[in-house]
């Protein structure tokens, strides 16, 4: 693979050094379109919301006065919003897990070639095409603390004790909704995965088991580092519509109970939008970023590491 | 008009019907002067050829909607204005309203529901104090809680439209079975529900524990019943910390041990309803709605239920009624181009009770002290529900004694309340869990000074 | 002998080959029936809930709250009402001809966007470029609870709030990202050798780069109006505040918002109205999966 590398970028390392400006315009405008379009729907938006979080604005309020670093000061201090916070990062965490090693496994049963696979895979992919805001009134109706069918099933299965009441108990709620994210979530996973599977060449599977390398080591030796890349950008997709997805938690339990399942978006919603303080709950909304910087950072060197290698 | 040709025409919404049914629906006086304003005063000539669009909930009663973008639309062709009505689900109306604001464009009117920031909102809205006033002269004025809603300062920036009561629903065939005294006190419903919780089959009962409105305002009509205050009446100073808010909560949790499902710790707005639909349930608390589903699906079930009673609400240590209601008030927003016919569709609409009670099957309760001249339409000639005919002049908001200020809503929004419920019913940790209240309340009112 | 050997060899030959194929057989059977054990869990987990809400859209409203029954099975007659409802008494059809569009808007408007972008990227090399990409990639990251106030303003500026028009400016900030970074990955597996020759050829940089963007066009097309499809069907906030007129929604908004009324959930039309929409999106899904993993791929490791 990185001979190919070498061999696609030399030209353009060549290339480089007779740059014209001609060229240089013609490259600028081709990029333009984008930069300029997320530049006005999300970078003005966002530097916007930046200032709001520094201000006191209200909803309803006609003027916004500076207040500094206020707003975060006081967001730090509420402890309901440190467990927003903390249970922000579990579940993301926790789902991502998951979704990882469901994935995984799925993966490997999807590449196989057997009848049927068409209709196994599109039954398969079925929880991440449909619309997230209805499954999440779906399985809503299926935690039900009345007419749960999952509750139903599961007894007459023995698969469950009792009647569990799966969205107002402090460690089940949390169960629930990262189980919703989880399902939702390992297709794509799989798919992911899937690819990266495809990318690892047979030859060096082979050669691998010429060396005598068993299963463990092929996959750990051969398999992870080409599709490293490929899962790293999975994981990253995913867990930032983790992080953002606010519907889930929103439909079904809002945050409770005593907040078991509060997660910053729906905190900044409670507080922002409900409550009216516009500022603060852009604060809140904020604090996603220390937790996306580490993605963040991930994305970036494994950018550079494409460009440069 | 015979009353029977009343009813018909509203319900078919012809021009005149309207009219007639607006006129002839107020007893003595008061009708003629109902309609007056809007025959004189506010001749609509400037407003021919204008657009008005309209944004309201989605009513809990369904055939209400039609109703209402009927009357809307009838409206708009006798004045030759082009409206527009769209419905949203109550919950989603305040990120509709931030987005509009944000954005200066939008509805013209625009509902606002329950959680009513009138205090931080009223910068953004019209003075519409003039159609308040004439609306309270024709019909006897407001009734108090009107006024915590849609009054900045006395000034009147929203148009109060109805509310809606959240009364006690209570089997009666069960009550009568098992001898027992009707709810009038919250220890006999106390008492109810454990005897219900004792039989075979259980008939237990529930109030929301949860992150939801009900549990929101169905804890403060307990807690203001036992003395409860949230602020002094200026809405400033906090006296939630009492020994009433203690013996509330220590009621409140023996009603949940002794009467309740642990279901409630994860029900929503809709639980109970179910609840009470499924024939489990020897009472809910919740608007009267939820025996209105009941009354198509389930008719023999429905003829069972009883709303409230002679004594409005369960009464606890004071010695007064303290219902808990989630108001419902229209506004015109600043950024309107089409103020002119905003406000004369508001008059008309506002005044128009009789449509709003008839149509809703009397869930829309009036603001107009006027309208509660028995017998009024629908409760007082449906005995299920005409006990509520006493409600306007007990009915409480949330924040009480104090306006609804927005340091309040935040209490509301955030759940505190709920949570504190949670804690105390499962750690069994009265002070425990009064002071993690407290600490909440007091460090959200300490962001708003 | 030899004749004998002749005869017997081909009989043989033949026996062993039918047993080499009765093992490859059997062997292939036990393998089809391990993947099948293993992925029945898999396939148990995904179809549970979508089984039950298919179950729901057929079930009439007494038989979904009868709580003393099997909820898996029908205890009334199945019937159409919901479907009806859904068809005669909503604005379901609208919704469908919405999503449809914004999804083909979205999807033009990326590609417009992303294969000029993605090819700067990938190919031009150009100072700084690739601040601009990861600048356009952070894009994505901002979350939608954080941007929709601000952004209110400048949809309203446009003057196509409250229509459809104002999701089909919106929703290329989220693909936008996605299909840039994905197209330069597949940009780069296009060899040079290509590109230089049709500049030899007098193509020009415009000619070059559509002579690159060919051959990956289908595929590239494909992802990002899969992704278009998908992630129009994901978003809930911007459409409900951007988009309160109930002609204009998108499905999920739409069935979301119009079939709960207050305490009333039209259960059946709400699950009829996912699954109509969800189950074609998901055998789209596998008719281009092939080429969805290949475009993934390519834009992963190159």
């Amino acid at each position: 693979m990185p001979d190919a590398e070498a061999i696609i970028t030399r030209p353009v390392a060549v290339r480089r050094r007779h740059f014209t400006a001609e060229r240089l315009r013609f490259g600028y405008s081709l990029l333009a379109p984008a930069v300029v379009y997320m530049g006005v729907l999300v970078g003005v938006p966002f530097f916007f919301s930046l200032y709001l979080a520094l201000s006191n604005a209200t909803v309803g309020g006609t003027s916004a006065d500076y207040v500094g670093l206020s707003n975060f000061v006081a967001v730090l201090q509420d402890e309901t919003i440190r467990q927003a916070l903390r249970n922000t990062i579990v579940f993301t965490v926790v789902a991502g897990i998951f979704k990882g090693i469901l994935g995984t496994l799925l993966a490997f049963l999807l590449i196989q070639e057997v009848r049927g696979k068409k209709l196994i895979r599109s039954l398969i992919v079925i929880p991440w095409t449909l619309p997230v805001a209805i499954s999440a009134l779906a399985w809503k109706w299926m935690y039900d603390p009345q007419f749960s069918a999952i509750n139903y099933v599961g007894t007459r299965l023995h698969l469950i004790q009792g009647w569990p009441n799966w969205l107002g108990d402090n460690f089940l709620a949390p169960v629930a909704v990262i189980s919703v994210n989880v399902w939702r979530g390992f297709p794509f996973a799989a798919i992911v995965l899937m690819a990266g599977l495809t990318a690892v060449p047979p030859e060096l599977l082979d050669a691998g088991k010429v060396d005598g390398a068993n299963f463990l080591l092929r996959y750990r030796y051969i398999v992870i580092p080409v599709i490293a890349p490929i899962l790293l950008v999975g994981l990253l997709f995913d867990t930032i519509f983790t992080l953002s997805d606010i519907s889930i938690v929103y439909l079904l339990t809002l945050g409770g109970p005593m907040g078991a399942t509060e997660i910053l978006p729906t905190k900044a919603l409670e507080i922002g939008i409900q409550a009216g303080a516009l500022g603060r709950g852009a604060s809140i909304a904020l604090m996603l970023f220390p937790i996306l910087l580490p993605v963040v950072y991930v994305l970036l060197r494994s950018l550079r590491r494409r460009d440069t290698a | 008009m015979s009353k029977r040709a009343v009813k018909r025409s509203a319900r078919t919404l012809t021009r005149r019907g309207l009219l007639a049914a607006a006129g002839a629906g107020v007893a003595g006086a008061a009708a003629s002067r109902l309609v007056a304003p809007w025959t004189a005063g506010a001749a609509p000539a400037q407003i021919r050829g204008s657009s008005l669009r309209i944004l309201v909930w989605s009513h809990f009663v369904p055939a209400y909607d039609t109703a209402f973008d009927k009357y809307a639309n009838a409206w708009g062709v006798e004045n030759a204005v082009t409206v527009r009505v769209d419905h949203i689900p109550i919950d989603q109306l305040p990120a509709r309203i931030a987005s509009e604001l944000a954005a200066g464009a939008g509805h013209d009117i625009v509902q606002h529901h329950t959680q009513i920031l009138v205090y931080q909102y009223h910068q953004q809205l019209v003075d519409v104090s003039d159609i308040c006033d004439r609306l309270g002269k024709a019909a006897g004025g407001f009734i108090p809680m009107a006024h915590q809603v849609a009054q900045v300062n006395g000034t009147w920036y929203l148009v109060p439209e109805f509310y809606i009561a959240q009364p006690m629903l209570w089997r009666t065939d069960l009550f009568t079975q098992y001898g027992l005294k009707e709810p009038s006190t919250w220890d006999a419903a106390r008492i109810a529900g454990r005897t219900g919780k004792g039989k075979t089959p259980k008939h237990d009962t529930g109030i929301q524990i949860s992150h939801c409105n009900d549990s929101n305002h169905d804890w403060r009509a307990i807690f203001y019943a036992f003395g409860v205050k949230e602020t002094d009446p200026s809405g400033k100073e906090l006296q939630w910390d009492s020994k009433e808010l203690r013996e509330a909560m220590r009621f409140g949790k023996a009603l949940y041990d002794e009467c309740m499902t642990p279901q409630v710790l994860s029900w929503d707005n809709v639980s109970d309803n179910r609840y009470l639909g499924s024939g489990v349930a020897i009472w809910i608390h919740d608007a009267i709605s939820a025996f209105r589903s009941i009354q198509n699906v389930n008719p023999d079930l429905y003829k069972n239920i009883q709303v409230a009673g002679p004594w409005i609400e369960p009464k606890g240590t004071v010695d007064r009624p303290t219902p808990v209601v989630d108001p419902i008030a229209m506004g015109i927003w600043k950024f309107s181009k089409n103020q002119a016919a905003a406000r004369a569709f508001l008059e008309k609409y506002c005044a128009d009770v009789k449509f709003s009670m008839t149509e809703s099957k009397g869930y829309n309760m009036p603001m107009l002290q006027g309208w509660y001249k028995k017998p009024m339409p629908v409760l007082g000639t449906d005995m299920t529900v005409t006990h509520l005919q006493d409600l306007g002049k007990y009915a409480l908001i949330n924040g009480y004694p104090g306006p609804f200020t927005a340091a309040a809503a935040e209490v509301l929004s955030t759940f505190v309340v709920p949570d504190m419920m949670t804690r105390y019913v499962q750690s069994n940790d009265l002070e425990g869990s009064i002071k993690w209240g407290m600490g909440q309340i007091k460090s959200i009112y300490a962001k708003y000074k | 002998m030899t004749a004998v050997r002749g005869h017997a060899l081909p009989l043989e030959q033949a026996r062993m080959v039918e047993a080499g194929a009765r093992r490859a057989r059997s062997r292939s059977m036990r393998r089809h029936l391990l993947v099948y054990l293993g992925l029945l869990p898999f396939i148990v987990i995904a179809v549970f809930p979508v089984v039950w809400m298919g179950i729901t859209s057929f079930k009439t409203d007494a038989d979904l709250v009868n709580p003393t029954v099997f909820p898996f099975w029908f205890h009334q007659h199945p019937t159409w009402e919901h479907f009806t409802y859904l068809f005669q008494h909503t604005y379901y059809k609208d919704w469908i001809s919405n999503t449809m569009l914004i999804a083909a808007f979205v999807s033009l408007i990326t590609l417009l966007v992303g294969v000029p972008a993605g090819y700067a990227l990938a190919r031009v090399g150009l100072p700084g470029a690739e601040n601009m990409g990861i600048g356009i990639f952070l894009g994505y990251l901002v979350p939608p609870i954080l941007l929709f106030i601000p952004l209110s303003r400048v949809v309203a500026l446009t003057h196509i709030i409250d229509t459809k028009w104002a999701l089909v400016l919106v929703y290329p900030t989220f693909t936008i990202p996605y299909c840039t970074w994905l197209l330069s990955g597949f940009f780069k597996t296009v060899p040079p050798e290509i590109e230089e020759a049709a500049q030899v050829d007098g193509c020009g940089r415009l000619g070059a780069l559509i002579k690159t963007v060919l051959p990956v066009s289908l595929a590239g097309i494909l992802t990002a109006v899969i992704f278009a499809f998908t992630l129009t069907m994901q978003d809930f906030l911007y459409s409900l505040v951007y988009v309160s007129v109930s002609d204009q929604k998108p499905v999920p908004l739409g069935v979301a918002t119009d079939l709960i009324r207050g305490d009333v959930y039209y259960w059946g039309s709400l699950m009829a109205g996912a699954l109509l929409v969800g189950v074609p999106v998901a055998i789209l899904y596998v008719f281009f999966l092939d080429q969805f993993i290949s475009g993934i791929t390519a834009a992963a490791v190159k």
